[in-house]
């Protein structure tokens, strides 16, 4: 019975994504004593993390992610909370000092020798943002760009509210059909949307080196158009399938195995 | 002659910030005729290839390309930019 109990609460966060004590006593009709028991164990068992959020302790399954604030900007018809304020780069000034924030997760188990790396794609896929949409923003220019640490992972999400790739793209080829076509040609091919300038290797630094390193992946997903590469870019592609739908604009997300 | 990059930031990333540091350059180096230009990459905590290109790009069409060196380093971001750079090139 206690497996059973144990098995469905992992469905129910599984699910939910993330979720309180209460909450979850509450759904299943228990005592916070038995459901506090339950979390306890599976924490100790590697199958859930144990998160907080002052004044709130709340659970995820383990080595996963939360990017549903994320979601809801990505999501909204139009943008104007502060709420947003945090993760938010207007300009490429503001985002390239945010890369600096890199150096406060080695503290957290970020190795130092990835560090450089870890800075070298993330800035590649902030510019993306901001080359391939000045003066094509939708409503709110800039890039979202969040970084998460969960049990053994660092996740980057940087996503923008712009044209898309395929629209960008399509400047430089009208052959260019399909969103997933675009993705393709954007990370292996060497194109550029602001040709005749020599540009086009951003992507392809990207998608090389999360390939040939040991535990790193990435994924990427614009309109109808999703790709992924590296030993953990299936794990992304997942968690952007859960959480962005079809997203306007683009939103690329990358995890390194760190511990 | 070295050019210390650290003195252009310690993330060195995008192309509007390399073609910056690349004018910047220009107005700063006065190299001797056959003078070797050195990038020293010790202090940069990152490096990207779209910056990287500007720079190089830049350095070489104004100097020549057999005058422009990048001194060794054991910056992973370094090794890597420059490996997709001349792979780009070839």
């Amino acid at each position: 019975m206690k497996t059973e109990t144990k098995s469905l609460l992992l469905k129910f966060l599984e699910s939910q994504g993330q979720a309180r004590p209460r909450d979850i006593a509450k759904h299943f009709r228990m005592s916070t004593q038995a459901i506090h028991r339950h979390l306890k164990t599976l924490v100790s068992e590697g199958l859930l993390e144990q998160k907080s959020k002052p004044p709130t302790t709340y659970y995820t399954p383990a080595d996963t992610p939360i990017f549903s604030l994320a979601a809801k900007w990505m999501r909204i018809s139009k943008v104007n909370s502060t709420k947003f304020k945090d993760f938010v780069c207007e300009t490429r000034d503001v985002f390239t000092a945010r890369l600096s924030r890199f150096k406060n997760f080695v503290a957290e188990g970020l190795p130092e020798r990835d560090l450089p790396l870890i800075v070298a794609v993330s800035g590649e896929v902030g510019n993306n943002c901001y080359d391939h949409n000045l003066g094509k923003w939708r409503d709110q220019p800039g890039c979202w760009f969040e970084v998460q640490i969960t049990r053994h992972r660092l996740w980057v999400l940087i996503g923008d509210r712009g044209q898309g790739v395929l629209s960008s793209l399509k400047q430089v080829d009208p052959r260019i059909r399909t969103d997933r076509d675009a993705l393709r040609i954007a990370f292996e091919k060497r194109i550029s949307a602001r040709a005749p300038e020599r540009r086009g290797n951003g992507l392809k630094f990207v998608r090389n080196t999360i390939e040939t390193h040991k535990q790193a992946g990435v994924a990427c997903a614009s309109g109808n158009g999703q790709i992924q590469y590296g030993k953990l870019g299936e794990d992304c592609l997942k968690i952007i399938a859960k959480n962005f739908r079809g997203p306007k604009g683009t939103i690329t997300l990358m995890s390194w195995e760190i511990r | 002659m070295k050019i210390k990059l650290r003195q252009y930031g310690e993330i060195l990333t995008s192309r509007p910030a390399g073609r910056e540091a690349a004018l910047t350059m220009r107005a700063q180096l006065k190299p001797d005729k056959k003078e070797k230009i050195e990038l020293d990459f010790e202090g940069v905590l990152s490096v990207g290839p779209s910056w990287l290109d500007e720079v190089l790009t830049f350095l070489k069409k104004e100097f020549g390309s057999k005058r422009i060196v990048c001194l060794p380093s054991s910056n992973a971001s370094v090794i890597k930019s420059l490996e997709i750079l001349e792979n780009d090139s070839v």
